[in-house]
């Protein structure tokens, strides 16, 4: 960004509109502030350091500075977008199981890996993205559980409440990875 | 508060509910969630201006429990026993010292 850099500061070339000769005058503010304000030039607005930090040179503008934030915020989104994703949280369980039955949780990414624990009984098991076969056990009753991957929601059902993980009024806590 | 699916299970029931909200959750009252834990997730659910409202699908409920007589069975304290007598005897044991 450059500033303006006048030989003759504030003079003003009048061209009346009635035809009479042109004339030059020197505008001065005489509004009496109570209180300056802050002036619009390249130090308010864009500094050289300040356009170095976005990559840009001497010459560049607010506006190229705006654009640059936003290539920035994109590559930041891409970017943490790619990295492991973690979710954490509980459920409660209602005693119901089987395939008409089945439990389910819903993330804001997708699901890889799902693992389960509860205060009440010992939970083994865990659920392996895309695999639709696994093994879970809550307390001493455990069995196979058939497993469905539907993007950010995995669904699971056994043959009985406890080996589903949801024994009832029983609060089960999970973790997921994606 | 609980949070459940928008849609319940093919037997009418809807799956456990979660403790936090998620993409697609309907939000369940303290009240409304004794009522669902009370029939095990099989409610009836309809949307009206405030939120939802709730009722009992005891039908399904009561096809559901005919099917599944013992299905709350609940397991066997005999592995909270043992930890205690270990717990007492390890403090004697700490005490004595």
């Amino acid at each position: 960004m450059q500033d303006r850099v006048p030989v003759n500061p504030g003079r003003v070339l009048v061209t009346p509109e009635n035809g009479g000769a042109a004339y030059y005058a020197t505008l001065t503010r005489a509004d009496n502030p109570t209180q300056e304000g802050t002036p619009l030039n390249k130090d308010s607005l864009l500094k050289d350091a300040t356009a170095a930090l976005f990559g840009l040179g001497a010459n560049a503008v607010p506006d190229d500075a705006l654009s640059a934030i936003k290539t920035l915020i994109d590559g930041a989104n891409a970017n943490a977008n790619a990295k492991a994703k973690i979710a954490t949280g509980s459920y409660t369980g209602t005693g119901t199981y089987g395939k008409s039955n089945p439990n389910s949780l819903t993330f804001g990414f997708v699901p890889k890996f799902v693992a389960f624990s509860s205060t009440r009984y010992t939970v083994h098991g865990y659920l392996l993205n895309p695999g639709t076969r696994a093994y879970l056990s809550g307390n001493a009753t455990g069995g196979d559980q058939t497993v469905t991957w539907n993007n950010k929601t995995v669904s699971w059902y056994s043959s009985d409440a406890q080996a589903q993980l949801n024994f009832t009024n029983t609060e089960y806590y999970y973790i997921a990875i994606g | 508060m609980i949070y459940i699916d928008k849609t319940p299970n093919p037997s009418g029931a809807y799956p456990n509910p979660k403790n936090q909200p998620f993409s697609g959750s309907i939000i369940l009252t303290d009240e409304q969630a004794e009522m669902f834990f009370a029939y095990n997730g099989f409610i009836i659910v309809t949307e009206t201006d405030d939120g939802v409202s709730v009722e009992p699908n005891v039908e399904a409920w009561e096809a559901w429990k005919a099917e599944h007589p013992e299905s709350e069975e609940e397991p066997p304290a005999v592995e909270t026993t043992v930890y205690d007598e270990l717990d007492a005897a390890y403090q004697e044991g700490v005490d004595s010292v």
